[in-house]
């Protein structure tokens, strides 16, 4: 296991309205046996970069440009079926809606045993039913020998999840890429499934690629954080670094937005309105030249409608980059 | 209210099948009111102008008896359009008024008019209705009257489902509390709640009364000679087959338009009045 | 697998009910059938000295509940009664005719899910394509046209114009090829409509299942998309398929009595349509009965077959956390 990288990453999307240049020259990293957190609002892209990774893009969408480097293997992602043979091998998914993501007239069994037939068909029969009944184990499932008859409607939400989790498990892979897992559910399951997850990454020292709008989530989980803003990364580096000195004067904005909780009064009695980022998203078909975000920047200057910001350190750490001229203005 | 009417007509414009079922539906009921007006007298028999193949004169031919079959047909055509709506109109109040009540009432009641459903759709709707025709002789009322029986619990159980789900709304909690006696409470409020979606079904069962009301015929126990059926005059063809298929063959496919036409008619009724479906028009 | 078993049991409760309203049914029916109920039932051949022997065995001097009781017990032992002009067990006579129409229902449900499965696929698999419009412009054509006009379509080009196909009867019942050739026209007239209707039925369902997120869980998982179509997505796409068949049962029920009406087969259809024509009550009384039983334990069928299909049917929920 030696961790992922995604290179230049560039998705077009064909609409009736035109070319939408939905992601543009995403480069990021997850470390082996790290889990990177991947945030943004809802239509920055963070999504559409999962679904480019494994190659399941809709009819109307195509990467023009990008790699991924697996280990010591390259992909060009700009080619159709490029990771196509690694998917249930070397990289697998988890899916936002767990009501959503298993076949209701099949049963858990056959779940797994299809990724099971993929990932180790050298294991078969009585060997075969075991691996099933212990991964369901491992990610927490009560009775898994009874679980593994029944069907999809029989369990809940969170149980469908750790279902989820269990066939990353048998999968082994390289990457897990897990989309929102835990926005459907409420707050005591999601603790539990996000255990799962990590625990995942314990087990079998695969790199998480963690797709989310929670800043908590990631603050809490995350080894490594990166910032897409409308189809763009704005910023990269480690959680605590992040957190402590962010570059880009969006992640601080959105590190503002977190509301914080005073553990003692039960609330946060300091804040009495909630912070907002004004503005929208910018037009998809006509951006706003240089940097991305100058709209709605409370630094911006003349510069940034001429300059597109390249990646630059902040606070002297190599691995902490962000996108902006003015890093570290207020 | 007319607005409403033209926007409904122009979304049914707006998809193709719906096109071509509006464009049916006035050819059909063009033929249907103008056609026995214009042409002979369907009645009118001469048995040396019989097997007639088309002509100026006789637009469809003869049948064996000579009689013209364009105002047969269209005298066909009207009995069954004239049937179907009369027959779902009267399943559909039927339906509706025993559906409600047996929805308010709950209990016995309900649970008796739920078996009386059950027990009418347990038969074959065409075997059932030939069995009563047979028993009970024939004739234009008891048709009527046997056909509606055969619609009334489609119509019944989908109002009794709507009352249902409406009975726990809060605002009909509220309006008993102030004391709305119960039968103002049944025609404000949940009859026209309950009627919207019965009248789409109603648009869609008017293709299958006609298919029933044709079957009927042609096995001779629907409408009655000497008045014309599209269903007996298929049969009448079909006896002469061989002497000549024109007969057949003209009002067999009068047959198929009508209800094609009713049907991509009430289809698109049925989308231009769904809900769910309206935000795609816009 | 317990909890299939009460369903089944369940469904089978309520089947029997119905089965028992609808006989009752019948008897009311015939009840109120305005005029002599002997004359009636025997209609007008009948001698005083036949109608005096029908009315003991009818036992139409006892009392109602009575003769509800003896309508039962003969209708569920089977004793259908006797054919007044033939003298032969009713049931006999129908059982005799069955296996015709058997044959025809049976031919036509094979042909109508084969092809209907089939070209609901092809459209669902290229939606928007040329064979997509001009599979659904086919199906709305072959939904809407009544099966005995369809019938006699085919009877007169391929049986009068061409004479590809014969015109009357069920054939030769000891040459499987003759019967087989009689059986191609009828069976496609009852299964034309059906083919129409399941071809778009199948056509939505495997559209959308396509697009839900199981499915592509499956592909993250590099399960082949052959695969993922013939195992997966149609698997779950059918389901419906099979809850709307016990309605269409009973539409091919009616219409079988058309197509053998028309290609002049001996069937279960014919015998009712025969004995209406001859005012032979009771056969018609008889007939109508099979027909309900046959209606209801075909609806029974299915049910079950739906059960067994879909899993969320007869198992109930159990949360868990």
């Amino acid at each position: 296991m030696s961790g992922a990288a995604i290179t230049g990453l560039n998705i077009d999307f064909a609409t009736k309205a035109g070319i939408h240049h939905a992601v543009r020259n995403v480069t990021l990293s997850a470390g082996p046996g790290r889990i990177l957190g991947l945030v943004g609002e809802s239509g920055s892209g963070k999504s559409t970069v999962a679904l480019a990774l494994m190659g399941l893009l809709a009819a109307n969408a195509r990467v023009t440009a990008g790699a991924l480097q697996l280990g010591a293997d390259r992909f060009d992602l700009a080619q159709p079926q490029a990771t196509a043979a690694l998917r249930g091998i070397r990289m697998a998914m988890i899916f936002q809606d767990p009501f959503a993501s298993l076949n209701p007239v099949f049963s858990i069994r056959a779940h797994l045993n299809e990724v099971l037939s993929r990932r180790s068909p050298d294991v078969t029969g009585d060997a075969r039913r075991q691996t099933a009944v212990d991964a369901l184990a491992v990610v927490g499932i009560d009775r898994p020998e009874v679980r593994l008859t029944q069907y999809p409607h029989e369990l809940s939400g969170g149980m469908r999840q750790r279902v989820a989790i269990a066939m990353a498990l048998l999968a082994r892979p390289d990457l897990l890429i897990a989309d929102e897992p835990t926005t459907a559910l409420d707050a005591t399951v999601e603790a539990q499934v996000m255990k799962e997850i990590c625990g995942l990454r314990d087990r079998i020292g695969c790199s998480i690629l963690l797709i989310t709008h929670s800043l908590g989530l990631v603050a809490e989980h995350c080894d490594d954080i990166a910032v897409m803003y409308a189809g763009e990364l704005v910023e990269q580096g480690s959680v605590k670094a992040v957190a402590a000195n962010p570059g880009h004067p969006y992640t601080r904005a959105l590190l503002a937005c977190e509301v914080t909780i005073d553990a003692a009064r039960g609330a946060d009695a300091r804040q009495s309105r909630f912070r907002m980022i004004p503005g929208d998203l910018p037009d998809p078909f006509d951006p706003p030249s240089g940097c991305i975000y100058r709209t709605r920047c409370d630094i911006a200057i003349a510069d940034c409608a001429r300059i597109v910001p390249p990646p630059v350190e902040v606070g002297g750490d190599a691995a902490h980059r962000a996108r902006c001229i003015r890093v570290g203005a207020r | 209210m007319m607005s409403g009417y033209l926007s409904l007509l122009s979304d049914i414009w707006r998809s193709p099948n719906g096109r071509i079922g509006l464009v049916l539906v006035i050819a059909i009921l063009l033929f249907a009111i103008f056609g026995p007006v214009l042409a002979v007298n369907p009645n009118k028999i001469a048995v040396p102008d019989r097997f007639q193949a088309p002509s100026f004169e006789h637009l469809l031919g003869t049948d064996n008896l000579g009689r013209d079959l364009f105002s047969r047909t269209a005298q066909g055509t009207r009995a069954a359009l004239m049937i179907s709506l009369m027959v779902v109109a009267l399943s559909l109040l039927i339906g509706a008024l025993v559906g409600v009540a047996a929805g308010m009432a709950g209990g016995w009641v309900d649970r008796g008019v739920t078996a009386f459903f059950d027990i009418i759709s347990a038969y074959p709707a065409v075997i059932l209705a030939m069995g009563l025709m047979a028993l009970y002789g024939t004739g234009f009322a008891n048709l009527l009257l046997v056909v509606t029986i055969l619609f009334i619990p489609q119509f019944g159980r989908m109002a009794r489902a709507q009352t249902l789900s409406l009975r726990h709304q809060p605002f009909i909690d509220a309006e008993r509390i102030i004391g709305l006696p119960r039968a103002r409470l049944i025609w404000r409020h949940f009859l026209p709640n309950v009627l919207g979606p019965l009248i789409v079904l109603a648009s869609m069962n008017i293709p299958v009364v006609i298919t029933i009301e044709a079957g009927l015929s042609f096995v001779g126990l629907g409408v009655q000679p000497p008045q014309a059926s599209l269903g007996s005059l298929i049969k009448d063809g079909y006896t002469f087959l061989n002497q000549s298929w024109w007969p057949t063959v003209g009002s067999a496919v009068t047959l198929a338009l009508v209800t094609l036409g009713s049907t991509l008619f009430g289809e698109a009724v049925r989308d231009a009045t769904d809900p769910k479906l309206r935000g795609h028009h816009k | 697998m317990p909890a299939l078993g009460r369903f089944i049991a369940q469904r089978l409760a309520a089947a029997l009910f119905t089965l028992g309203g609808a006989i009752l049914f019948l008897f009311v029916i015939i009840q109120f059938v305005p005029g002599d109920l002997v004359s009636i039932l025997l209609g007008p051949r009948a001698t005083p000295q036949m109608r005096a022997e029908f009315a003991e065995r009818m036992g139409l001097d006892r009392s109602i509940p009575e003769q509800v009781w003896l309508f039962f017990s003969r209708a569920v032992t089977g004793n259908l009664g006797e054919d007044p002009i033939s003298h032969r067990s009713i049931l006999d006579m129908i059982l005799e005719v069955m296996p015709n129409t058997l044959q025809l229902a049976g031919c036509a449900l094979v042909i109508s899910v084969f092809f209907g499965v089939a070209l609901g696929c092809i459209a669902a698999l290229k939606p928007g394509s040329v064979v997509d419009t001009g599979l659904g412009v086919a199906s709305v054509t072959f939904i809407t046209t009544p099966a005995f006009v369809v019938a006699i379509f085919l009877l007169l080009i391929f049986s009068l114009q061409l004479h590809w196909l014969p015109v009357t009867g069920a054939g030769a019942s000891d040459d499987p090829l003759d019967r087989l050739s009689h059986l191609v026209l009828p069976a496609t007239a009852l299964s034309i409509g059906w083919i129409g209707y399941l071809a778009r039925l199948i056509r939505a369902s495997l559209l959308e299942v396509l697009s839900e997120q199981h499915v592509r869980m499956m592909r993250a998982y590099g399960v082949p998309e052959g695969r993922i179509v013939r195992h997966f997505a149609l698997r779950l796409a059918l389901v419906p398929m099979v809850a709307v068949m016990g309605i269409g049962i009973g539409d091919m029920i009616s219409n079988a009595v058309f197509v053998e009406i028309i290609f002049a087969r001996q069937g279960v259809g014919k015998l009712i349509y025969d004995a209406i024509l001859t005012r032979n009550y009771p056969v018609v009384q008889a007939g109508i009965l099979f027909t309900v039983v046959t209606y209801i334990t075909c609806n029974l069928l299915v049910d079950v077959l739906n059960a067994l299909l879909d899993p969320r049917i007869a198992r109930s929920l159990k949360q868990a956390a």
